[in-house]
């Protein structure tokens, strides 16, 4: 057997990451050898990440927590999936309680999801054209999910379901009105007609091109509902403000369809913010001066460096792609 | 901290645990040394004690290891709690053939492992939660993976920016809200927050590029 000292030293250099691809060949087999030497490996590793710890947890908390947890039962369904998404709190027994259920739930509601909904995807760059079966027409833009309820259900409703995107041509039926819902709280109830629909980060903006749009708000005192005409602009704010705008070119809103893109005093920001959401992709201004340019005009981009690059010839300054990044600079 | 124990004394029976000097050893049990003796003892009289005995040895080290997968002081602390909870709860520790070390070590790597698997495939959608992670899903056939993962995981965070990189952190780890870090660095709320998603795409894109092909997990992109 080799010597101990030389395989701690070996297996610190290893767990200090700084083990040669040699080293970490022979670990593998050594460990594989024997069970005494897993064991070892384990010990090593116990004793590195007491000697080089990545921060201090608190033990003595840890386990008084345990024994409340035995103690109470129900308080016991917290498990790791709940930390995903609550933060912190001293109440954490309390939040994960309550956490824990929001995740049951959500559970509950991801399993019904495939069974209810039909969903349509695009990827980043990617712009789809969607038929429903009740003959509506959707032009999905890039990096949006849309559900919509599967018709076998018999509802007295067509419903549906945005994140991202889209252009909605809603055949008309007198009876089956098309609802579509976002995740902060607004339903759009459809009475016939075309407009385009952006809902991300927790704001949401229609423009009605023809026909009739019902915008209905939920919170928590119940809920409003807003009439639109068209050539109107509304926009929810992620801090629940309603702005009602007329815009001249309700077409405009939704060019993306077509690949065209059209600004008005749109500042580089809010265009890195596009290209974020619409292509994935980081948008690096070596400048924060940049920023505050803004482009107008119209021009036509099949994908984004011909977008970006157009960006940047009109702004007149360089742009560059690595990767999965796009730099800007003077 | 618990600074209670000497590692290079595997002499089982001159460790003294303050609270458990009750708790009889008898050396002509032991076949070779074993520095978990005493915990496995507490086990056998009274499972409670110990587990007060298993918190105090493992939970620094281990949840040291787990935060090495997960980023999260908090996550990190949960996963652990939890299986010690699942530990005592379907009596693990009456039929352990190895060391309760190198099980516990093992499924938090495994549980790590699998987390971050998930963590880098997953849309970053709540609805798109996946199937509750189990530590047994996934062993990689070599353990040095582990480590290799932990790395690449360790290297694209500090490759961040370093304002992003502190905005992660900050967040990530220390757990604090979107608000108060925007608040500490005199940031507006929504900078933050884009620093945070991008951020975490990042590393994510860099993980994804070397791993996901490995785990075979591609067809989350379709």
């Amino acid at each position: 057997m080799q010597n101990r000292s030389t395989i701690r030293k070996i297996l610190f250099e290893y767990f200090k990451g700084s083990a040669t691809s040699v080293q970490k060949k022979w670990i593998e087999e050594w460990v594989k050898q024997s069970n005494e030497n897993e064991e070892l490996f384990y010990q090593y590793l116990e004793e590195w990440e007491r000697i080089n710890p990545q921060y201090i947890a608190d033990s003595q908390l840890a386990f008084e927590n345990f024994v409340e947890r035995l103690n109470h039962p129900s308080k016991s369904t917290f498990s790791l999936k709940t930390s995903v998404v609550t933060d912190p709190s001293n109440f954490r027994y309390y939040l994960f309680a309550a956490a824990s259920i929001v995740i049951v739930l959500m559970f509950a509601w991801s399993f019904r999801d495939p069974i209810l909904n039909k969903t349509f995807t695009t990827r980043h760059g990617e712009i789809k054209m969607i038929v429903l079966s009740d003959g509506t027409h959707v032009n999905l833009n890039a990096n949006s999910i849309l559900k919509v309820r599967r018709s076998w259900l018999g509802e007295s409703q067509r419903l549906a379901f945005l994140d991202g995107e889209a252009f909605f041509d809603v055949s008309y039926h007198e009876f089956k009105k098309f609802k579509i819902r976002t995740d902060n709280q607004l339903e759009v109830v459809v009475h016939g007609t075309e407009f385009n629909m952006y809902t991300r980060h927790k704001t949401t903006q229609v423009v009605l091109k023809k026909g009739k749009v019902e915008l209905v708000k939920y919170d928590d005192l119940g809920s409003n509902s807003i009439f639109m005409k068209p050539g109107e602009m509304i926009r929810l704010e992620p801090d629940g403000n309603l702005n009602k705008t007329q815009v001249v070119e309700p077409d405009q809103y939704s060019s993306w369809k077509d690949h065209r893109y059209i600004f008005d005093k749109t500042s580089l920001r809010q265009i890195g913010n596009m290209i974020f959401d619409n292509y994935g992709l980081n948008v690096i201004v070596n400048d924060t001066v940049l920023n505050d340019l803004t482009v107008s005009g119209s021009f036509t981009a099949i994908d984004v460096d011909d977008f970006a690059n157009s960006v940047a010839q009109v702004l007149d300054i360089k742009f560059q792609r690595e990767g999965d990044t796009i730099f800007f600079s003077d | 901290m618990q600074k209670n124990y000497d590692e290079s004394n595997k002499n089982a029976e001159s460790e003294s645990i303050p609270g458990v000097a009750h708790v009889k050893s008898n050396s002509s049990d032991v076949i070779t040394s074993d520095d978990e003796i005493l915990i496995r003892k507490a086990f056998n009289d009274q499972p409670e004690k110990g587990m007060e005995l298993l918190y105090l040895r493992y939970y620094q080290p281990l949840c040291s290891h787990a935060v090495k997968y997960v980023v999260s002081r908090q996550l990190a602390e949960d996963m652990v709690s939890d299986l010690f909870f699942k530990f005592y709860e379907q009596k693990k520790y009456e039929n352990i053939q190895s060391s309760f070390r190198l099980y516990l070590f093992r499924a938090v790597r495994n549980t790590g492992f699998n987390y971050l698997k998930w963590d880098v495939a997953r849309n970053h959608k709540l609805e798109d939660f996946p199937e509750p992670v189990i530590a047994e899903t996934y062993q990689p056939d070599s353990i040095t993976q582990y480590e290799d993962l932990c790395k690449d995981l360790e290297k694209a965070v500090s490759a961040l920016p370093v304002q992003q990189r502190r905005i992660y952190l900050s967040f990530q780890f220390e757990g604090k809200s979107m608000k108060d870090i925007a608040f500490d660095l005199g940031l507006s709320a929504r900078t933050v927050e884009v620093q945070i998603y991008r951020a975490r795409n990042t590393v994510r894109a860099l993980l994804r590029d070397k791993w996901l092909t490995l785990w075979g997990v591609l067809l989350f992109f379709q």
